[in-house]
């Protein structure tokens, strides 16, 4: 069995639905310059692939739709993200025995955690996907207490995902798509490092959240996050003081998890030594990345894990943390607890 | 002889009168035995190890090194912009002090020069530094005042590293890409930010194909490449789905898979004080291109933490021996034996 945690579909309608107007698909979304990708678009292709890899059932995101086009439209974010929400069922819809939905929703925001139950109930998803940042802002703040509480106490799984425009988009991002290439996996190591560094894991110690590729570009800098908190902040304002209790690293084998996408052996390889195999999921970027799913099979199989770890990475670590019920016997709710 | 070479060292004394008429910005507020500044609005705090030469010795002989690279990252390129004198000036002063530190221990330290690879000038004071200095190398800063090295304005000087096999240390500098996004809080500016300079640098430099115009140069980067490796598979990618539609400024231009430059004009240090992507480093760019640095000075993190890391490699004795010394002669042309 494979469980891919990291997929993605555009369905169509959703920005004609609020009004907005991409103009040409391959628009230059705040001057950074992109070039979708066909099977981004291409459900049967996507299912046909997918098979063909032995990919057997799909979490389905939108990546970051939400945040791109909230700052497009005079609606209220929480109408973009019901319509973002809505178009995620109805690409599950599709093929239901084969998808799960996960939804969006952006947590500095206090009034979507109503849409994020709605998620939760109404529309069955199994997780949330929250972008790293939104609109230049990280997740680590007071504006986003309400939510994390919410999220601790109903044991929501979340699915952290870079965004469309990421931190240093402004600094010469326009050429060679670095925007996606190195802006993104550096927006989610920025969202890791500014959760653990203030705090918010000492404030929410049963929060659990999933990362995208690999964990970004965290783990490079995981022992400069480790001195940089030893060698102290004294002298230094109150606002820039590093907050957490414990040594930063402590916390990846508490609250973290990752995927393994990034088409990287050695990194993968990294994220099992450190995070260990309990907390690493298989994930492709299926649809934007467009690369066949079997070169990620592949990399998982050529790490020498003993079957029982890779039957882990490939789906039961999955199934346990977002609670799909896959084990015979009832899964273990382990990841929560 | 067995040799510890650190080719990762830094120190900068206490300033010898205000040539440069920076005195009354650059002021820093003693807290304790270390100084605190918030340049450019970055609170950051200079430990007190980075002023004290004879304290950096005694450390570095106790861990076993034996030999140190010593530079300056920042001082030059921060300098340059608050200085009314010319850049070329700031770094005639700063690359002048390197040379005064290394005088007083000249068996055991040699120092690498600083200028600026966009300004075509800066080329006589390469020369000079490789000349009559007798430097072992330059240090390049990731990024210039926000521009990166590898754009036409810099041709000029990678022709002339090229031609003259200058052995070039590639390292991040005091601010950073993404500075002005929530960076002044945590550190983040050196946690996390610094190595994303670096990921970015050394990313446009194979993307643009600076590699394929001068295909012999060889470039060491400071903490294991920064933030690359988990954005490795992302560049391979990123180039083998192409940028068909892009503008033409955007597109990637490098010939090769971007993998494959890495064994071919790469090399990296250590430092990280995280041995799971030093693993991944010495993986990735095999043990031949490897060296032992540690930053200390201004990471005063025992000298000890770093050489116990690479002792700790599941590798040869003989490789790790290339690791701490025996690459870092020969890049260097140290002629230690």
């Amino acid at each position: 069995m494979i469980v891919d945690i990291h997929t993605h579909f555009n369905e169509p309608g959703v920005a004609e639905k609020l009004g907005i107007n991409f103009r040409d698909p391959r628009g230059t979304y705040r001057t950074l310059p992109s070039s979708p990708m066909a099977e981004f678009g291409q459900f049967d292709k996507q299912i046909e692939v997918n098979e063909k890899a032995g990919v057997d059932k799909r979490l389905m995101s939108s990546p970051f739709g939400a945040e791109m086009m909230s700052a497009m439209t005079d609606k209220p974010s929480v109408e973009v993200v019901k319509a973002v929400n809505d178009a995620t069922a109805k690409t599950v819809a599709r093929k239901p025995d084969r998808l799960w939905g996960i939804g969006t929703v952006n947590p500095l925001e206090r009034n979507h955690i109503a849409e994020a139950e709605r998620c939760l109930d109404e529309l069955g998803f199994k997780g949330l996907l929250l972008t790293t940042s939104w609109h230049g802002r990280f997740l680590d703040g007071e504006d986003a207490y309400p939510f994390w509480e919410w999220a601790q106490d109903r044991r929501t799984p979340i699915f952290l995902h870079p965004v469309r425009t990421p931190i240093g988009n402004k600094n010469q991002m326009d050429q060679y798509k670095l925007d996606e290439l190195i802006g993104r996996p550096f927006d989610t190591s920025m969202c890791l490092a500014r959760m653990i560094l203030s705090g918010l894991f000492d404030r929410f110690p049963r929060l659990q959240v999933s990362v995208a590729h690999m964990g970004g570009g965290l783990l490079p800098v995981m022992g400069r996050l480790n001195f940089g908190w030893s060698l102290g902040c004294e002298g230094m304002p109150e606002r820039a003081k590093i907050k957490c209790k414990n040594e930063p690293q402590s916390y990846l084998r508490k609250h973290f998890h990752v995927d393994t996408m990034g088409l990287w052996g050695p990194h993968v390889r990294e994220a099992l030594e450190v995070f260990g195999p309990d907390r690493v999921m298989f994930g492709t970027d299926y649809g934007p990345v467009p690369i066949d799913p079997k070169e990620h099979v592949d990399i998982v199989k050529a790490m020498g894990l003993s079957k029982e770890d890779e039957e882990k990475v490939f789906w039961k670590n999955a199934d346990a943390f977002f609670n799909l019920g896959l084990a015979k016997a009832p899964a273990k709710a382990a990841a929560h607890v | 002889m067995a040799h510890i070479i650190d080719i990762h060292t830094h120190h900068s004394g206490p300033p010898k009168g205000d040539p440069l008429g920076v005195a009354s910005v650059m002021r820093g507020q003693l807290v304790g035995k270390n100084m605190y500044s918030d340049y450019k609005g970055m609170p950051g705090i200079a430990y007190y190890e980075l002023t004290n030469f004879q304290l950096q010795q005694d450390n570095s002989h106790k861990a076993g090194i034996d030999f140190r690279l010593m530079s300056n990252p920042f001082s030059a390129e921060v300098i340059s912009e608050i200085s009314k004198k010319s850049s070329i000036d700031v770094c005639k002063v700063c690359n002048d002090e390197i040379a005064e530190t290394c005088a007083t221990a000249p068996k055991d330290t040699a120092g690498l020069g600083t200028v600026n690879p966009l300004e075509k000038g800066h080329i006589a004071e390469a020369e000079r530094l490789m000349g009559p200095m007798k430097f072992k190398g330059l240090q390049i800063v990731t990024s210039w005042h926000g521009l990166y090295p590898d754009t036409e304005e810099a041709w000029p000087f990678w022709e002339y590293v090229q031609d003259k096999h200058v052995p070039i240390f590639l390292h991040p500098p005091r601010v950073p890409i993404g500075h002005e996004q929530q960076m002044d809080q945590y550190k983040l500016d050196e946690l996390v930010g610094r190595p994303f300079d670096t990921a970015m640098s050394v990313a446009r430099m194979i993307l643009s194909g600076l590699f394929d115009r001068f295909p012999n140069l060889q470039i060491c980067v400071a903490h294991m490449g920064g933030g690359l490796l988990p954005c490795m598979g992302r560049l391979d990618f990123g180039w083998r789905l192409g940028c068909e539609g892009m503008p033409e400024r955007a597109a990637i231009k490098c010939k090769n898979i971007p993998s494959s430059y890495l064994r071919k004009n790469l090399h990296v240090d250590i430092m990280g004080v995280w041995a799971p992507h030093v693993a991944e480093a010495v993986e990735v760019f095999g043990p031949d291109r490897v060296m032992f640095g540690t930053d200390y000075g201004p990471v005063p993190v025992d000298p000890k933490a770093h050489v116990d890391i690479v002792k700790n490699l599941k590798i040869s004795d003989a490789d790790k021996d290339k690791i701490f010394w025996k690459n870092a002669n020969a890049f260097f042309h140290l002629g230690l034996s």
